[in-house]
This record gives structure tokens, C-alpha cells and sequence, in this order.
């Protein structure tokens, strides 16, 4: 039962998060949210480890200042006890180009009193960076142009 | 209490990479078993999509030629019925550089009468080629994109 909540309650934030309200998405966190994305923040400074809502808001604030448009599948979710994980697959447009990034990200989430109190992330970060630098960092460094063996 | 799948899978997936046993491993696997690795094909030729057992047993050969897996830290796991998803930190050595490499990945498994029917794996991939092919001098700076 509790597993039905937190995973309804996931998507929720999901709903709210992508249709773009910080504040409702912000609303369904504990006051001392963790967050950690595993990224390289050398290239993608806004992600990395954020602690509490203002910097949770900061960070999200930074995402919607750059992309106009934010679509989000959930092709898998699995909730457990307080723990629910969700596969997603994210359609961002880029304000300054209009070209859409899209990628598949992995969340874990931890929730408290029905709140969520941690939020982890993994991606394919080579992939993102390619597609936010607009540069084929493969070939950069094999040499070979994509698709060439 | 019958054993989860995922635990059966785990070691005989460590099995089969450190110990090139597959016999394990086989019979856990369906024979319409879909599984990618999230990552740039370029640089690691046994990441990207594969389909049936065969290829998947191939895939596993080709990573066990790669690495050994000295260390996993599983970091948060959720079992369902079928199916089972976990976050870990995985310490590795690459064979033909003798490398040790820290990462951190994530995977959604699912099971069909107790084989592995689906695996998605997503990579900190970034962080895998900055310890694997990345020459210093290619490091990025910086962006604001």
C-alpha cells in the first residue's frame, strides 16, 4: 500500500516537475532533500550534490533557464518499502537552438512521511555532454568519424 | 523463502566475469532477452543494444576479456516481483592496461520465470572514458550550454 503511494506520489512530482512547477515539484520534498547527480560538473557545473529547497531550486531554476520545453516518458518504475526507482526518458528543447536533447536518466528516490528526502541520478553522461556541446567527442578521440570502424 | 533472481543472476554474472564460467550464467538468461548498455559503442564496443541469449552471452564474453570486477557496492536496491533495479559503485581493473576504475552505474532487470528477460544499464560513461581513453589534454572545460 505504502509502495502504491510512494510511486504515485513519484509520479506526481514527475508531472509537476516536467509541466514546469518548481515550487509544486519543490512542495513534495523534505526541507533537507538530498540530491546527487552523477555528472561531470567540470562540464555540466549546475548538477553534482545539492542539499535543502533552495538549492534544489537553484539547480532546477538553472535547467529551465536553458531549455524551453521538457517532455518525460517513465518506461519503468519499481517502488520498495520507501524507495522507489524510475527509468525515465527526457525530451528537453534548448532555448538557445531549439534542438532537443533527449536522453535516459535513472532516479532513486527515498521518501519520508511521504516526502521525498533523496534524490540520485545516473545517466549516460558521454552522451548527454555530446548532445549539450553539440560535439562528437567519440570521434575526438578515436579519430574515426561516427559510424566508421 | 524462495531466493530473488537477481541474486542467482548477480553471482553468476560475476562469475562469468571474473572466472570466464559461463555455464552459470546460461540458463539464467531468456532466449529473447533484450539488454543495453547506455554508452558511446565507439569507445566500448560491448556497450549499445543486443537481443537473444546468444548475444548477451557474447556481450558478457566480451566484458570479461575487459575487466575484472574486484569490488561492487550496491548503494540502493529495490526488489519486485519480477523485477529489480539498483544503484551501485562498482571498483574494476581494466586487463589490457592494468587500470583500476571507479563507476557508477544503475540497472532495471527483469525476470520471466526466474530468467532475465530485460536489462537496461546506464553508466556514469563520462566519468569511464575520463579513467579509460581520455588523454589528459582532452579534458572539457566549463559550459554554460
Amino acid at each position: 500500500m505504502t509502495e502504491e503511494l510512494n510511486r504515485q506520489r513519484v509520479l506526481n512530482m514527475f508531472e509537476t516537475f516536467y509541466a514546469g512547477d518548481i515550487e509544486s515539484a519543490l512542495g513534495r520534498c523534505t526541507d533537507d532533500v538530498e540530491f546527487f547527480s552523477n555528472a561531470p560538473v567540470d562540464i555540466l557545473p549546475h548538477l553534482g550534490s545539492h542539499r535543502g529547497k533552495a538549492e534544489l531550486r537553484a539547480m532546477w531554476q538553472t535547467v529551465y533557464s536553458r531549455y524551453t520545453e521538457m517532455r518525460h516518458e517513465v518506461p519503468i518504475i519499481l517502488a520498495e518499502g520507501d524507495k522507489v526507482a524510475a527509468l525515465l526518458r527526457l525530451f528537453f528543447r534548448k532555448r538557445a537552438n531549439n534542438r532537443v536533447v533527449q536522453f535516459d536518466l535513472a532516479v532513486f528516490f527515498t521518501l519520508r512521511d511521504g516526502r521525498i528526502s533523496q534524490i540520485r541520478e545516473v545517466m549516460d553522461t558521454f552522451d548527454l555532454v555530446e548532445q549539450v556541446l553539440e560535439k562528437d567527442l567519440s570521434s575526438l578521440l578515436t579519430g574515426k568519424a561516427t559510424g566508421e570502424p | 523463502m524462495t531466493e530473488h533472481s537477481l541474486w542467482r543472476f548477480s553471482r553468476a554474472l560475476h562469475r562469468a566475469i571474473n572466472e570466464r564460467q559461463f555455464a552459470e550464467i546460461e540458463p539464467l538468461i531468456d532466449e529473447d532477452v533484450d539488454w543495453t548498455i547506455h554508452g558511446p559503442v565507439e569507445l566500448f564496443p560491448y556497450f549499445g543494444s543486443r537481443r537473444g541469449k546468444a548475444a548477451v552471452l557474447e556481450v558478457i564474453r566480451q566484458i570479461a576479456d575487459r575487466v575484472r570486477v574486484h569490488r561492487f557496492d550496491r548503494e540502493q536496491i529495490m526488489l519486485g516481483r519480477e523485477a529489480a533495479s539498483s544503484l551501485l559503485r562498482y571498483s574494476l581493473t581494466v586487463l589490457d592496461t592494468n587500470k583500476p576504475v571507479r563507476v557508477r552505474l544503475a540497472h532495471f532487470a527483469q525476470f520471466r520465470e526466474g530468467r532475465l528477460s530485460s536489462m537496461r544499464i546506464l553508466i556514469d560513461s563520462y566519468e569511464l572514458a575520463e579513467q579509460t581513453v581520455y588523454p589528459p589534454h582532452m579534458r572539457m572545460v566549463a559550459v554554460s550550454a
